[in-house]
């Protein structure tokens, strides 16, 4: 449904988006949220979503795939857009107004670029991009192993958790209505969810253990899909696009 | 006197997005009050979409799916479901909080629970409980709620005979003028319920169309 945050949901196709390999694109994406963290300026936002309008176009991915925004979303917008008017600051006392939608436009760029992401790649080639990007940080003892089985296991169980979350959440219309306490009912719908994604967790254990126990980042590495010359170039592509938008967006 | 009835309904999951898996295809069915209905079907088959359909969870892509000619989905308070999941459905912390919380008219509950053997339970918390255990609480507290349509999902998998024949037994107190659908792979251990009500059928589901057939 529409209405859904497909997130991580392949589409197929066969685009350049598609083709390139998935570490160039995780790569990207990190490189992106690090340089545009320190410098989220109009410009940083504006080629910020050329790159997702850009990327979903040449993807050729169909409009149906982006989600309609949640009401919840569009409030709690509204409401800060509100307290940024309250604040008021220059010019012309919109100041803050400014700089909220500032926010909204890199936040939802960064969302959206993690979106078209998802859309085209599939699934099982993030954890190893990501494994793959963090080989570097074995030097300074970051447990890179743990970090990588525990993200290919997240994105296995993420679409489980996900389904029992909204479960819990919709059966809470068949209770009486005579208990309306919202906070107590928050709390018993956020201790369920809790509870049932733990349980969730510890069979996915179970059954990683009953295999011979979780994968290292190495094992994970020699899969068919991993690093090669190209795959280095392709990486140091990315990131020096990314750096020379920054310098761009900087200077 | 209860009469659900489902017009033409067609669900898709994922409708209008490259994602789109098609689940119902123009099901029409209709069910009277005091039916006891076994809907048997395969992995895939489409009986747990069918289930979400009929609780109102989830709205039809196409037609309707109404309770005295309004939607289910608008009328939760006449709808109790029991989750083949059933931790899934217990929110609250104990057994006792739970039926209260959930009991049309708590004077129900005492009964319920002597029918269920819940009382070493009542003051049990819900994470301490076996799968079994919970369904039977889960049983417990979709009877007390009175309800005009009462679904049961899977609610005799992974349970013992023992525990099979005492939640047979406990659907003997469900109103007589309710109807009871229950989705299930296994007929053979349902099979019981279709002589609790007024009249017991069965449907079969395969991809996502629906045929009846007689009952043995």
């Amino acid at each position: 449904m529409r209405n859904q945050l497909n997130l991580l949901r392949y589409v197929e196709g066969d685009s350049p988006i598609h083709r390139l390999n998935p570490r160039a694109k995780v790569g990207a994406l990190v490189a992106m949220m690090a340089v545009f963290s320190f410098d989220a300026s109009w410009l940083a936002v504006a080629l910020l979503w050329v790159v997702v309008l850009g990327g979903a176009k040449l993807a050729g991915l169909p409009r149906s795939v982006a989600p309609r925004p949640p009401r919840i979303l569009l409030i709690t917008m509204a409401i800060t857009v509100a307290l940024g008017w309250i604040a008021g600051g220059d010019p012309y006392g919109l100041g803050g107004v400014i700089l909220q939608l500032r926010l909204f436009g890199f936040t939802l760029g960064l969302l959206g670029m993690s979106m078209v992401l998802g859309w085209t790649t599939p699934t099982a080639d993030l954890p190893v991009a990501a494994a793959w990007l963090l080989t570097p940080l074995r030097a300074i003892r970051v447990p890179v192993d743990d970090i990588a089985a525990g993200l290919a296991i997240a994105v296995r169980a993420l679409p489980l958790v996900a389904e029992e979350f909204s479960t819990v959440i919709s059966m809470n219309r068949f209770r009486s209505k005579q208990h309306k306490d919202l906070v107590v009912r928050g709390m018993d719908i956020t201790a369920t969810a809790t509870v049932a994604s733990v349980r969730r967790a510890r069979e996915i254990g179970e059954a990683v253990q009953a295999r011979g126990g979780a994968p290292t980042a190495a094992q994970i590495a020699q899969t068919p899909s991993c690093p090669n010359r190209w795959g280095v170039a392709e990486v140091g592509l990315a990131v020096a696009t990314v750096g020379a938008i920054a310098a761009v967006t900087a200077f | 006197m209860a009469l659900l009835e489902l017009r033409g309904v067609r669900v898709a999951h994922a409708a209008g997005t490259p994602w789109e898996q098609p689940a119902l295809d123009r099901i029409d069915l209709r069910i009277e009050a005091g039916n006891r209905v076994i809907i048997v079907g395969g992995n895939g088959s489409g009986k747990s979409t069918l289930m979400s359909v009929l609780s109102g969870l989830i709205v039809p892509t196409e037609g309707s799916c109404e309770l005295d000619h309004i939607p289910v989905s608008e009328q939760p308070d006449r709808v109790a479901l029991l989750l083949q999941n059933t931790r899934l459905q217990l929110t609250r912390p104990t057994v006792s909080e739970e039926l209260e919380d959930m009991a049309a008219d708590a004077s129900l509950i005492p009964g319920v629970v002597a029918k269920l053997g819940l009382g070493p339970l009542l003051n049990r918390r819900i994470d301490e409980l076996s799968g079994g255990q919970q369904r039977r609480v889960g049983l417990a507290t979709a009877i007390i709620r009175r309800a005009d349509l009462m679904l049961l999902d899977e609610p005799m998998a992974g349970l013992d005979a023992k525990s099979v024949a005492g939640l047979l037994s406990a659907l003997e107190v469900v109103r007589h003028d309710a109807i009871v659908v229950v989705v299930t792979h296994d007929f053979e251990t349902t099979e019981p319920l279709l002589h609790q009500g007024n009249v017991g059928r069965v449907i079969e589901i395969t991809d996502g169309a629906i045929t009846e057939r007689e009952p043995t």
